[in-house]
């Protein structure tokens, strides 16, 4: 019996569907690269002052459950992930970063004074605000580390 | 005038038209009906051909799904995003001196909003300048 010409084009829609798919998952599934890490040093103030555009969004969240009301971005550094290195800042302070964003070593330093040193992992749009060092001038310094997304500055 | 057998014919050679005479209300087109549905059998093919008509079908049904995965895809999450913020401190060791320390989750107001892991030291003191 001579097949209908239709079923020719579904069959060879089929098989280029069965095999265009799997490797369209597969590109998917592959693991991402590791991605840029950012890290503000960011002034905070409880005083009601001008605010860093930059920051608008996390000092929207950190008003919301802090006292303070300005925030002033003194640096900005990045780096790729997996890090092994220490960035210094001004005021002496240094951030030893080392590991991946699933499992990063972070070290705060002040001169030759380890201030602590923790184990986290980051993901997603989600900070990792280490605060609460004074900044020798009656502010208080927040270290602000998140995933950078490739697009980003 | 048209015969049975005559109509008959017709029917078996597929030549369903019928002399325009016959009308639709005209008693001998009801008996015509009524016998020709009576009469008609379904050769093989025919009763073969449903497989042969929808197979077809359902084949470019799948392909066009198929073509619609494969477009949406990269759009479509694989793993579920977890409902609570991944960022996490697993372990915290406070070296300098201080009153306190706390590992605080800040929550955002929407499901949607950015959420924060503070590490918060308290009572540290100043560096000395000297």
């Amino acid at each position: 019996m001579k097949p209908h010409p239709l079923m020719n084009f579904g069959t060879f829609g089929l098989l280029a569907a069965a095999l265009l798919i799997p490797q369209a998952a597969l590109a998917q599934m592959s693991p991402p690269s590791e991605p840029m890490l950012r890290i503000r040093l960011v002034q905070a103030s409880p005083e009601p002052g001008p605010t860093d555009s930059a920051l608008a969004t996390l000092a929207d969240l950190l008003r919301r459950n802090m006292t303070f009301r300005s925030f002033r971005l003194l640096d900005v550094k990045t780096l790729r992930l997996p890090a092994a290195q220490t960035l210094p800042f001004s005021g002496r302070f240094r951030l030893s970063l080392e590991g991946t964003a699933a499992a990063l070593t972070v070290t705060l330093s002040r001169g030759s004074q380890t201030i602590l040193n923790t184990r986290t992992s980051l993901r997603g749009r989600t900070p990792l605000v280490i605060g609460g060092v004074p900044d020798g001038s009656g502010g208080t310094l927040l270290f602000v580390l998140d995933l950078l997304a490739e697009s980003q500055p | 005038m048209i015969r049975w057998p005559e109509l008959e014919k017709a029917l078996a050679s597929k030549r369903l038209s019928l002399p325009p005479h016959l009308k639709a209300g005209d008693p001998f087109w009801a008996e015509f009906r009524a016998r020709a549905s009576g009469i008609r059998q379904d050769t093989q093919a025919e009763q073969l051909s449903w497989p042969f008509y929808l197979w077809p079908r359902l084949a470019w049904g799948a392909v066009a799904l198929l073509a619609v995965l494969l477009i949406a895809l990269p759009w479509i999450p694989l793993r579920s995003t977890p409902a609570t913020p991944a960022t996490a401190v697993h372990t915290l060791d406070i070296v300098a001196p201080c009153t306190s320390a706390w590992i605080l989750t800040l929550p955002s107001d929407t499901p949607q909003g950015e959420s924060a892991i503070v590490i918060w030291v308290s009572g540290l003191e100043e560096e000395n300048p000297s």
